[in-house]
């Protein structure tokens, strides 16, 4: 199978039409007839900007609920003509990087975000309980439009009036009087973020990229990526990359990149395919963003790019902390490295192991009086600021995320498992011993055990921990049990549970732990490309 | 106190065979054949219309419904031989003999570019000449929709097939059920419980819901899409309440209440009140038969309340969720159905299980309904 027909549709790769009078026509061809045309386009259409997901979705709406027909034609798959489409409408019809900004969880697919802590509770509850909130603060509309945007939801789901949140006021007033107003002041159509991106120039994202980011149940991670232009927007990528957990992988993918900045990237690593959400930033020498599973997006990379162009570039040192008194093997990962590398005051370089352009790696020593925080480390010209911690003691764990949702899959149904995945960090409460004493060092992702135990009595009751799947005490990522009503269980329900999700660090010979509250729970039945 | 009396033909499913030794001497072999019985109407999927024996819990007939079975809501012509049936996506209604499932009656709510979906809220008149609906309408463009004022629609009955709608008048919007009262007054459960002349439109608040503004309570949460109470001649919802018990607003002092919002259809008279402690969720309740004093109500459980005293009397744990109650005509059966594909029948004295019937399809959010009427003569 080739690399193409391994992506998804909605990366819409080799899809990209030569000249936009070109995608005119097709939106003319497609959406004219039920669209009108107007003096900014088509009706409807030419008064919303949204991401290309945002886009894929709406045309996905047109073809499954109003009997838009994208068929194959002129030698163009269907897929195809659907990717051009969307290409057209994001890139003509986007969103600048800073309007993107607050919201890029959700075209990462960041699996334990809280919306309740970034929206208010009022517009969490008329547009956060069916979708995230995320679904609209990625969107800009003329007031019009968000208007319109009530008569479809109402229309199309009546039982919004009727539902929870719903029947208990009067929702249509509400979201016409109080809710769409807001959403339309904070959300317009026309913004000087949009105009002024519209005006810069975008440069293309081809040359050779430094990675660094970190992963549950594989820890930190640093790669490289030589990306090759082939055409407006579309490129190739050699991507490869270390954990430290030893892994390694090399991967050759294809990207497209909508609006000038949303990286959109597909990568088979080991069999298993991966998706790259990143947005350039606007000097295009950096990406920030996220690499997750096709099918487990719970399971992915926090990443940062930097491009490399010759510089310097210092972008992991590993371990990210360093006891005083003790020693360890320091790794310093970048590109083009040279010179003296410099480290915080009390850190010894025992011996040299390795001195490269993108490593240097050697074993140091840590004064027993070194002075404790967060200091910049440097090779050469090339600095990472805060890039190590020297601390005295574990005084706290922190595993994040501290609320999350598992949901039991598999079992010869249709939906995957979602696991849960953990990382824990955690903190020197400094010389006063106590927590924001002002003096706490944050020591950043930490080695440590996992294991999972009930979160409260009727957890303990219903053996929660038994039926609800398994913690893999190493990786810290826990594996949902098989779907479906289990016999065993009370009333025979599913393997759902309610669980404390509990690591345990070894600082020396004491053992901190922290904790974090995970819930197992249902399947979810439909997972679209924005939630 | 609960000691089971056997009745003349009321037992239903496997303890009828048991019990009829013991019945048939209470009877006497000089009885007359019964003329009349209760049944059970209820919808479920793919697309059937039931009809059974409420006594042997015997299926009797079996029609095919002509649209999609959702929601599924029943009313019942006077003379209970035709099934008004609120289907097709909640959009159409389709009146069914239930003897011979010849389609007498269908009206297609959505005309035109307008698209129509009732909730819950279909109801007949006394003289079962008119149906009455609660309209959501959207008019479809091209590229926009455009939400319309709700309303309630009257049909005509005669008017057979294709019927349209003969007048309309403006509703609150959030209507969920609808009975008419003796005097063809028809209610409306929506955000307050509403009386509506049906030949002006005209209609005002019987029972203040969502108005009432006590600070010794939180607002009610009303939750229902099922007309039920046809039995005891009542419309009946239920809601859940939280009662201040010191200062308003403090939930330390503070109790959950199961009420209900009840018109008597007889004489028109609205009751507000709590009736119990809020343990579990209940979905849908009704008072029995001649005996107002006392609530059930059932989802996971089945629950029994004394309203006077607004206590909990029984309680059982089912083996899976029901949404609808319903009791016999004589009051002495109690029938859960909905949700899943299986109607159960327990002795509301005893709450022995008395039998139960499976329908082959999940019933869903239907309304099933008890009725009597003369004898059918089985089609299966
Ligand atoms: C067969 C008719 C039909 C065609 C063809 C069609 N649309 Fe639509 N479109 C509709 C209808 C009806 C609505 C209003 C209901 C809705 O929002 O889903 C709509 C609404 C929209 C909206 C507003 C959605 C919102 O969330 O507010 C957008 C944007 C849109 N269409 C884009 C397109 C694009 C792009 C095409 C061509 C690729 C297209 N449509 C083709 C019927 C059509
Ligand atoms: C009853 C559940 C529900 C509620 C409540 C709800 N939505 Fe939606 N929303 C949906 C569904 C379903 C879709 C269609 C998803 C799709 O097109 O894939 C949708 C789609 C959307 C879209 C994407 C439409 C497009 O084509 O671009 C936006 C934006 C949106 N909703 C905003 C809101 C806002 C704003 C609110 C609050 C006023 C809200 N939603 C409340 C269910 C809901």
């Amino acid at each position: 199978m080739s690399a193409r027909k391994l992506l998804a549709p909605l990366l819409l790769i080799g899809a990209i039409a030569p000249t936009s009078n070109a995608d005119d026509a097709l939106l003319n061809r497609y959406c004219l007839g039920c669209h009108m045309p107007s003096e900014q386009g088509l009706s409807r259409i030419s008064e919303q900007r949204k991401t290309p997901e945002g886009w894929e979705m709406t045309i996905s709406r047109m073809q499954l609920m109003h009997g838009l027909v994208i068929a194959d034609e002129d030698g163009r798959s269907a897929a195809e003509i659907k990717s051009a489409l969307v290409k057209h409408l994001a890139d003509s019809q986007g969103l600048a990087p800073s309007e993107t900004a607050t919201a890029r969880y959700l075209p990462e697919r960041q699996p334990a975000v809280q919306e309740a802590t970034l929206y208010p509770a009022h517009i969490q509850e008329t547009c956060g309980r069916c979708h995230s909130s995320a679904r609209h603060a990625l969107q800009r509309r003329s007031a019009e439009e968000w208007q319109k945007s009530i008569h479809f939801h109402l229309g199309q789901y009546p039982s919004i009036e009727y539902s929870l949140y719903g029947r208990d006021r009067e929702w249509l007033d509400i979201a016409v009087n109080q809710i769409i107003p807001e959403i339309a002041a904070n959300f317009p159509l026309q913004t000087s973020a949009w105009s002024d991106w519209q005006a810069t120039e975008k440069q293309s994202l081809s040359g050779s990229w430094q990675l660094a980011g970190d992963m549950p149940g594989k820890g930190r991670f640093v790669g490289t990526m030589a990306v090759t232009q082939d055409g407006d927007d579309h490129y190739y990528a050699n991507f490869s990359g270390e954990f430290d957990n030893g892994e390694r992988f090399t991967s050759r993918g294809e990207s497209v990149v909508y609006t000038g900045y949303e990286w959109r990237g597909s990568f088979d690593i080991d069999g298993v395919e991966y998706r790259q959400v990143l947005a350039a930033d606007e000097s295009f020498n950096s990406m920030q963003g996220r690499l997750f599973q096709a099918d487990h997006s719970e399971l992915g990379v926090n990443l940062s790019a930097v491009r490399d162009s010759g510089q310097p570039i210092l972008s992991a040192v590993w371990p990210e902390q360093l006891k005083v008194g003790g020693s360890a093997t320091l790794t310093l990962h970048g590109a083009n490295m040279a010179g003296a590398v410099a480290l915080p005051a009390g850190v010894n370089v025992r011996s040299v192991e390795r001195s490269g352009p993108s490593e240097w790696r050697a074993v140091v020593d840590v004064a027993a009086n070194a002075d404790t925080g967060r200091f910049a480390v440097s090779h050469g010209s090339a600095t990472l600021d805060s890039g190590v911690a020297l601390f005295n003691q574990v005084s706290a764990v922190t595993v994040l995320p501290d609320y999350s949702v598992a949901r039991v899959g598999g079992n010869g149904g249709s939906q995957n498992k979602m696991f849960g995945a953990f990382t824990a960090y955690g903190t020197d409460y400094g010389s006063d011993g106590v927590a924001g004493g002002g003096d706490d060092i944050a020591l950043g992702a930490l080695p440590a055990s996992w294991r999972v135990e009930p979160w409260d009595e009727t957890a303990a009751h219903d053996q929660d921990v038994k039926f609800a799947g398994n913690m893999d005490a190493t990786t810290g990522i826990f594996t949902p049990a098989a779907a479906g009503p289990n016999p065993e269980r009370k009333q025979s329900t599913n393997n759902v549970g309610n669980l404390k999700v509990v690591a345990t660090v070894n600082d020396g010979d004491r053992a901190v732990e922290g904790s974090a509250h995970m819930i197992a729970t249902v399947q979810r039945w439909n997972n679209p490309p924005l939630r | 106190m609960f000691a089971s009396h056997y009745r003349c033909g009321t037992l239903a499913g496997a303890a009828l065979v048991a019990a009829l030794a013991v019945a048939s001497a209470g009877c006497g072999p000089s009885q007359p054949a019964a003329t009349s019985k209760d049944y059970m109407v209820a919808v479920s999927r793919p697309n059937h219309l039931n009809v059974i024996d409420a006594e042997t819990l015997e299926p009797v007939n079996r029609c095919d419904l002509p649209a999609h079975p959702a929601p599924g809501t029943i009313v019942m012509s006077p003379d209970n031989q035709v099934a008004y049936t609120l289907i097709g996506s909640f959009g159409e209604i389709y009146g069914l003999d239930i003897e011979t499932c010849e389609v007498v009656f269908s009206a297609n709510q959505s005309q035109g570019n307008e698209r129509v979906r009732s909730i819950g809220a279909i109801a007949i008149s006394p003289d079962g000449s008119e149906i009455y609906t609660h309209q959501n309408p959207t008019v479809m463009n091209s590229d926009h929709y455009q939400v319309q004022p709700t309303r309630v629609a009257v049909f005509n009955t005669a008017d057979g097939i294709d019927a349209k709608a003969v007048r309309q008048f403006p509703a609150p919007r959030q209507v969920t059920i609808m009975k008419t009262g003796d005097d063809g007054t028809l209610y409306l459960g929506g955000p307050d419980v509403y009386a509506m002349d049906v030949s002006s439109g005209d209609y005002s608040t019987v029972i203040a819901s969502r108005s009432i503004d006590d600070p010794q309570y939180s607002p009610r949460d009303v939750l229902t899409v099922w007309p039920i109470g046809d039995t005891s001649n009542e419309f009946i919802r239920m809601f859940s309440v939280v009662r201040f018990n010191g200062e308003p607003g403090d939930m330390d002092d503070s109790s959950f209440h199961w009420g209900y919002e009840r018109i008597d259809l007889t004489t028109g008279e609205p009751t507000s009140t709590i009736f119990g402690p809020l343990e579990v969720v209940l979905f849908s309740g009704q008072t029995r038969p001649g005996r107002p004093e006392q609530m059930w109500a059932v989802l996971s459980h089945l629950k029994q309340f004394d309203v006077p005293t607004q206590t909990e009397t029984r309680s059982l744990t089912l083996d899976h969720t029901y949404y609808c109650i319903n009791f016999s005509t004589d009051g002495n059966t109690l029938y859960l159905s909905g949700a899943l594909d299986d109607i159960v029948a327990y002795d509301a004295d005893t709450l022995e299980k008395l039998g139960n019937v499976t329908l082959g399809g999940d019933m869903s959010m239907s309304t099933p309904r008890v009725i009597h009427r003369p004898i059918i003569t089985s089609r299966l």
